[in-house]
């Protein structure tokens, strides 16, 4: 199909009508708001710094906010920060930023054209808990106040592991588990190779999935671009939607910095030999590198921040090599006081070589022979908006919109299939506060995919959505959430459904160091294109579509409690529970024909605790996770397949002036059941990795051991895991 | 004191747990399995995609997905020497598999099965131990049972009638291209095998794929665990001789429906 057509068919379905139509919507809310809220009001300003109350350094990025309305502002480089237009009153302020204690001013006074001075002086906290998350409510929320458990990495963490893609750093976040790049949150995904994912990924809080596959890119964003990441555990689908099921990674970008600022990245390694001298398959010497340069300024008024990223790699093993680039933009632009408005472009070109399966347990690093020269070549670009409005003090207007394209081109020796899918996007919400007790957040998205393939055919989907979530503090520390989502969806072979998610969230802060919270959610996921529509034969297999297949839902309940022990001490504990309804899986049957179908009603219930404790100054740092599962396909009465029952992480960092080091310790119990080839050997996961690293001036250097014990195992069936590989990388900023 | 106490016990813990943890190197190389020799009879097929070695700890195999596979065979050649790596067990089936250019694997495309003596209903066994591998395992493939891509089939319902035996575990339904004969059992190279069907039921549907041909029979066989196939395990049947004649499937798209068998147990 030409562009043209694409454009043609996009017309067909009167999206930009529709499009336009909610725009409008959106800006006569927008002036109306503007009209009735700020008739008649009179406003002064907060204005002050804030700095480090050992080192009396200003803290650049900490977060002000005015308690109870909307309004708030980050502190610049030299600590400072400015809220215009706030009503005449009487409020509290509060100042957080990580890695600190969060200050509370009262009865702050604003009056009619004044500015109002503040300063905070922040005292350190030993251990770094991110106290502001925006994925759990779709807002700015401390961590605490969220009933459903949120892991949030830290971007010293993403630094610390010096990894090049985020699927390699959450393997170690307590309750994420990874089958080959397919993750897992609690157990609620199998392995379903790339078809469809259980957990939402967002990029700044926009969906990112391509329209065909449904699966997470992860090469998309290389982490050296990553502030944080925030992980929702359990169903999200009463603000998220669709594939919010088992959970939601929201990805948070980093923002421009306030100074001209250029980092350079290089990184460089080599793979050792296998453990075992008969797996050697090239004499040659097996090695990766990567480079990224990033620049980031103001220009006009607009924050900036570019950067461009060339890796590649031989690949431990035959046919495992790859190039890729990517390139990323993010622009921020404040035209008032009250709005902000920020873009944000990803693009990736990969191209590299592919293999399903080992050759044989035998020869696990070698490619089959007739896969030996297969290759893939992909091209991603996602590119996204966020508009966000404070319309007053009460009441604020978000507008996301976004776009992701996905192309790729088998070159099999069997299989020359192709797929292009593209995805648009936009959500419209309001966050409105009702006095220092009540908020409500609301909105609608409006979804449209387009596919066109070889493999899937050619198919779109539009859905539907409008969600609503209230937000209530009740007397004794109690904070009551109530929220539901509704969402539509149309497929174009005559596929309509319907899902009502509602959820349930109580958090009690029994004491200053005591958190309990309780939540209970229902979850929902409609199949992908490529579950329902796949049509291949593959490496002798072959997988047939299944017209009939519906959307898979789920019911989620957990408890937990948060526990500071003094301030070296942090103890968090969850006991959750999760039905399953409809579960797709794929099924292979005798022949080794596969199909997804709704095949399965299942249970997951477990356990999840985490550990983090600081000592000698805050030089020695550890922190211990542990996840069980008891995951049961209740249809056959056995457990389910692709979910381990335990898995352990553990990570001690040291640091002292310049130096830093640390180690991280990954074990995952063997899968007791898979369904390709269960006969194959099993065995746990047991990944030690080590790192060090030293700064001096504006060079950091570090050096990475990964699979420390060249470990032998695999995450799904005949796909050996990286062997042991040495990393060196060099940062610069200038 | 009690802060620091709580310290000392995490760390200990910790230290513990990752120092309990006995590292080894997870999955190594396979030591045991089996070796010998496969002889070719006919002409390469053109569109040969791989011909290899399988074994199943199963008869008859589940699917595809029980067989340990082998790497693929040299192409054109008459003879070769193979070796096949597997986990220590008992196999109850050895087999040459052939696939077609372009299209997946099926368990009907044996061309070749181990038999311990002659050929047989029933292939032979070979007991792996560990760090041993068992030579002599030499397979005659005959690509005259290499056919080209069918989706042809016959299907119909089985009908049961008395108590089903207790020991029951598996069902399946044959196509033999020979006769049935009292005398002279088909081999299993003559035979064309379902996929497992449930056992207990009053009626089941089946589809049994089989390329265009003639079928003298089909037998209905029910086995207990890992039972080899013999007389007694057949307990329905229809074709020829005398329960109706051939059943033909005219090309490779035919499907020959209502091939319906009744199953009398205890008789």
């Amino acid at each position: 199909m030409t562009k043209m057509e694409v454009i043609m068919t996009f017309f067909k379905r009167q999206i930009v009508m529709r499009l336009t139509i909610l725009l409008f919507a959106f800006l006569a809310l927008v002036v109306l708001c503007q009209w009735t809220f700020a008739s008649g009001k009179m406003y002064g300003s907060i204005t002050g710094t804030v700095v480090s109350a050992q080192t009396g350094k200003p803290i650049p990025g900490a977060n002000i906010i005015v308690v109870g309305t909307l309004l708030g502002a980050a502190s610049d480089l030299g600590g400072k920060f400015i809220i215009l237009r706030v009503p005449v009153g009487i409020y509290s302020v509060k100042a957080t930023a990580i890695g600190f204690e969060s200050q509370t001013k009262a009865d702050v006074v604003v009056q009619a054209g004044e500015t109002t001075e503040l300063h905070f002086s922040l005292k350190e906290t030993v251990i770094e808990t991110p106290t502001l998350i925006v994925t759990a409510s779709k807002r700015h929320q401390d961590i605490l106040d969220s009933p459903i458990s949120v892991g949030v990495v830290s971007s010293s963490q993403i630094r610390e592991k010096n990894e090049i893609y985020l699927d390699e750093i959450l393997q170690y976040a307590p309750g994420v588990n990874f089958m080959a790049s397919q993750v897992s949150i609690r157990g609620s995904s199998g392995y379903s190779h790339g078809a469809g994912t259980r957990v939402l990924f967002l990029i700044d809080g926009v969906p990112v999935l391509p329209g065909d596959s449904g699966d997470i890119k992860w090469d998309l964003v290389p982490a050296t671009q990553i502030e944080r990441v925030e992980i929702v555990k359990g169903a999200g689908s009463a603000l998220y939607g669709s594939n919010a099921l088992g959970g939601v990674i929201n990805i948070i970008t980093k923002e421009p910095s306030l100074r001209p600022i250029t980092n350079v990245r290089f990184s460089a390694g080599v793979f050792d030999r296998p453990a075992h001298p008969e797996w050697r398959w090239t004499n040659r010497i097996l090695h990766f590198s990567d480079m990224d340069v990033t620049h980031s300024r103001t220009v006009g008024g607009i924050d900036l921040v570019l950067s461009v990223g060339r890796r590649q790699s031989t690949g431990y093993r035959q046919n495992g090599n790859y190039c890729r680039w990517n390139a990323m933009g993010k622009a921020t632009y404040r035209p008032s006081g009250q709005s902000r408005l920020m873009v944000n472009a990803n693009w990736s070109h990969d191209k590299r070589g592919n293999s399903f399966m080992w050759q044989s347990q035998n020869h696990p690093l070698k490619a089959p022979k007739e896969a030996a020269d297969d290759q893939i070549k992909s091209y991603k670009f996602n590119f996204s908006s966020v508009y966000r409005h404070a319309v007053s003090e009460f009441f604020g207007l978000k507008v996301r919109s976004s776009y992701f394209r996905n192309r790729w081109e088998n070159f099999f020796h069997d299989n020359n299939d192709y797929s292009q899918a593209q995805r648009f996007g936009v959500e419209l919400q309001g966050d409105l506060v009702l006095g220092k007790c009540h908020s409500i957040t609301f909105g609608s998205e409006e979804v449209f995919n387009y596919v066109n393939s070889s493999m899937f055919d050619k198919h779109d989907a539009y859905g539907l959505s409008f969600y609503v979530q209230d937000e209530i503090k009740l007397p004794a520390n109690l904070l009551l959430t109530l929220g539901v989502r509704y969402d539509i969806s149309h497929v174009d072979v005559g596929i309509d459904e319907s899902q009502l998610s509602p959820k349930m969230g109580l958090v009690w802060h029994a004491t200053s160091t005591t958190t309990l919270r309780a939540s209970s959610g229902r979850g929902f996921r409609a199949p992908s294109v490529a579950e329902r529509f796949t049509n291949v034969v593959v490496s002798g297999l072959r997988v047939i579509p299944n017209l009939k297949l519906t959307a898979e839902t789920a019911w989620s309940h957990e408890v937990g409690i948060h526990q500071f022990l003094g301030k070296f001490l942090v103890f968090d504990l969850a006991i959750f529970y999760s039905d399953y309804w409809d579960l797709i899986e794929p099924q292979p049957d005798a022949s080794g024909t596969v199909q997804f179908i709704n095949v399965t009603r299942a249970r997951i219930r477990g356990m999840e605790s985490s550990t983090q404790v600081s000592f000698w100054k805050q030089h020695l740092a550890l922190s211990l996770a542990y996840t069980w599962l008891d995951p049961k396909d209740l249809s056959l009465g056995q457990v389910l397949a692709y979910r381990a029952r335990n898995q352990f992480t553990g990570s001690f960092t040291f640091s002292y002036g310049v130096f830093q080091g640390g180690m991280d310790y990954r074990y995952v119990s063997r899968l007791e059941r898979v369904k390709v080839y269960p006969r194959d050997e099993r065995v746990p996961q047991k990944v030690l990795d080590v790192r060090v690293g030293f700064k001096f001036g504006k060079f950091h250097l570090a050096a990475n051991i990964d699979n420390v014990f060249n470990y032998n195992y695999t995450q799904v069936e005949r796909t050996l895991m990286p062997i042991r590989h040495y990393t060196l990388t060099l940062t610069a900023d200038f | 004191m009690k802060i620091q106490t709580v310290r000392a016990v995490t760390v200990v813990g910790a230290l513990l747990i990752l120092f309990s943890c006995e590292i080894d190197q997870g999955l190594a190389p396979l030591r045991n399995g089996i070796r010998g020799t496969i002889s070719f009879k006919g002409k390469w097929p053109e569109n040969t995609d791989q011909v290899l070695v399988v074994a199943s700890t199963d008869f008859p195999p589940q699917g595809i997905s029980q067989l340990e596979i082998g790497e693929p065979l040299p192409f054109g050649v008459d003879s070769c020497e193979y070796t096949l790596y597997l986990p220590p067990g008992l196999y109850r089936a050895i087999a040459v598999i052939w696939k077609e250019k372009g299209y997946q694997w099926n368990v009907n495309n044996i061309i070749g099965v181990y038999f311990a003596g002659s050929d047989s209903l029933t292939p032979g066994q070979v007991n792996v131990p560990e760090d041993v591998l068992v030579s002599g395992i030499n397979i005659v493939a005959n690509f005259k049972r290499a056919r080209s891509h069918f989706e042809s089939s016959i299907s119909g319902t089985l009908y049961f009638h008395g108590q089903w035996p207790k020991e029951a575990e598996s069902l399946f339904v044959v196509a033999s291209l020979v006769p049935f004969s009292f005398t002279k059992f088909p081999t299993l190279l003559d035979l064309y095998i379902s996929g497992s069907l449930p056992v207990g039921l009053d009626s089941v549907n089946y589809e049994i794929s089989v390329p265009p041909d003639t079928y003298r029979f089909l037998a209905v066989v029910v086995l207990e665990h890992n039972e080899p196939i013999g007389l007694s395990n057949i307990k329905g049947i229809r074709g020829e001789p005398f329960w109706g004649g051939p059943i033909v499937v005219p090309d490779n798209t035919a499907k020959v429906k209502n091939v319906d068998i009744d199953i009398y147990f205890g008789q």
